[in-house]
């Protein structure tokens, strides 16, 4: 995901918009999105969805682990 | 823990509607967290929020709900042990169970796939940071969507630069209203209609390559209400609200409909605290900024926070 948000960074800046201050504009973002050390927890390929999960465990024969919590945990909490 | 990880199908989802939704699914998980950790409990609050392992009839294994990696991981071991002991029949879904898991509906069955997805994040601005208090590094982080027709209407008609049209009210609003509350540190409710001040965004090409239209966006926003006093909160909060300043930059690709790169940025103040933002000392004004990117496509297709007041058309 951060390296999809750094090449598309390089894409828009590429395309260079008039009046806007790109290197305050990538300054910016930058102190927004999280850095590499803030996204450690995706390396477990987490489903999104319970039924989904359910059915792929009884197709690999796993039992399911399952994250809940006001607040999707993939998305916000 | 990735080795232990590695026997287990691992799913994230949230458990609001998983208490309280009536299709399967739900029933799946409403017959199982009452053998967990809060089973049974009403206070301080019904969630069955957690950590869960079960086999994929739904059959309860074991559960916690901890920040603790190594009780974590015993609760793991614990399972996998009382997995081993089940008969095989246990372990698999029958056809019919398959299809009515599949069939519960989902707010994620309406995701924009030919629209546009944005993932937001939010943060605090010029703070320093105390490795002591999670509160001073956190942030949080969301979805927006859009719909074909509504990410087509992103864009001026007439593409020559200078071409300039102000984003409908509607979409701006579904920004300022779901998106720009201040979650950083934990959820916080969507504002009403009626809490909108200001909601503006300006969209103007500003360059024009075959079928590529750049784009650049301009806007403010303000949200403001009057909300319940807050339990531990300092003297003197009487409300909430966000102001910001939008600008961003875009591509429309004219040939497929479609936006092949946006950003936009949110930065301003928020002000007030609400029961599970964290902020009942520290009611501001302070400094907060929102980012907005394109989703990459492995993103994960989860619904919007508060996608039970969008209104996608």
């Amino acid at each position: 995901m951060l390296r999809f948000v750094m090449v598309m960074c390089c894409v828009l800046r590429a395309i260079s918009a008039q009046g806007l201050d790109d290197a305050a504009f990538a300054r910016d973002l930058a102190a927004i999105v999280p850095h590499d050390g803030e996204l450690d927890w995706r390396a477990i390929p987490w489903q999104s969805q319970l039924r989904t999960a359910l059915v792929e465990a009884s197709r690999v024969r796993k039992p399911v682990l399952l994250w809940a919590m006001n607040g999707h945990p993939l998305c916000q909490t | 823990m990735q080795e232990l990880l590695s026997s287990f199908v691992a799913v994230a989802d949230e458990v609001g509607r998983l208490q309280r939704g009536k299709d399967a699914e739900c029933r799946t998980f409403q017959a199982f967290c009452e053998s967990g950790h809060y089973g049974g409990r009403t206070e301080p609050t019904d969630t069955r929020q957690g950590i869960y392992v079960v086999t994929p009839t739904g059959k309860f294994l074991a559960s916690i709900n901890t920040h603790s990696a190594t009780k974590v991981a015993e609760m793991l071991r614990s399972s996998l042990a009382r997995w081993s002991e089940l008969p095989e029949r246990d372990r698999t879904l029958g056809e019919q169970e398959a299809e009515d898991l599949q069939a519960s509906k989902r707010f994620e069955d309406r995701y924009p796939s030919d629209g546009l997805v944005l993932v937001e994040y939010m943060r605090d601005l010029g703070r320093p940071a105390d490795d002591k208090d999670w509160r001073t590094r956190a942030w949080n982080t969301d979805q927006v969507w859009f719909t074909a027709a509504e990410a087509a209407s992103l864009v001026p008609a007439q593409r020559e630069v200078g071409a300039k049209i102000a984003v409908p009210a509607r979409l701006v609003e579904r920004l300022a209203r779901f998106h720009l509350i201040d979650s950083v540190r934990g959820q916080t409710p969507p504002m009403s209609r009626e809490a909108v001040i200001e909601a503006s965004l300006q969209s103007e090409v500003t360059g024009v390559s075959g079928d590529d239209v750049l784009l650049q966006f301009a806007g403010r926003t303000r949200t403001e209400v009057e909300s319940r006093p807050v339990e531990n909160a300092e003297a003197g909060t009487k409300g909430r609200g966000v102001a910001t300043e939008l600008r961003g930059r875009a591509r429309w690709n004219a040939k497929t409909s479609r936006f092949d790169a946006f950003e936009l940025l949110a930065m301003g103040t928020r002000w007030g605290a609400t029961q599970y933002n964290e902020r009942q000392r520290d009611l501001g004004p302070t400094a907060i900024g929102y980012a907005f990117v394109l989703a990459a496509p492995d993103h994960p297709r989860v619904a919007p926070s508060c996608w039970w007041d969008y209104d996608l058309r």
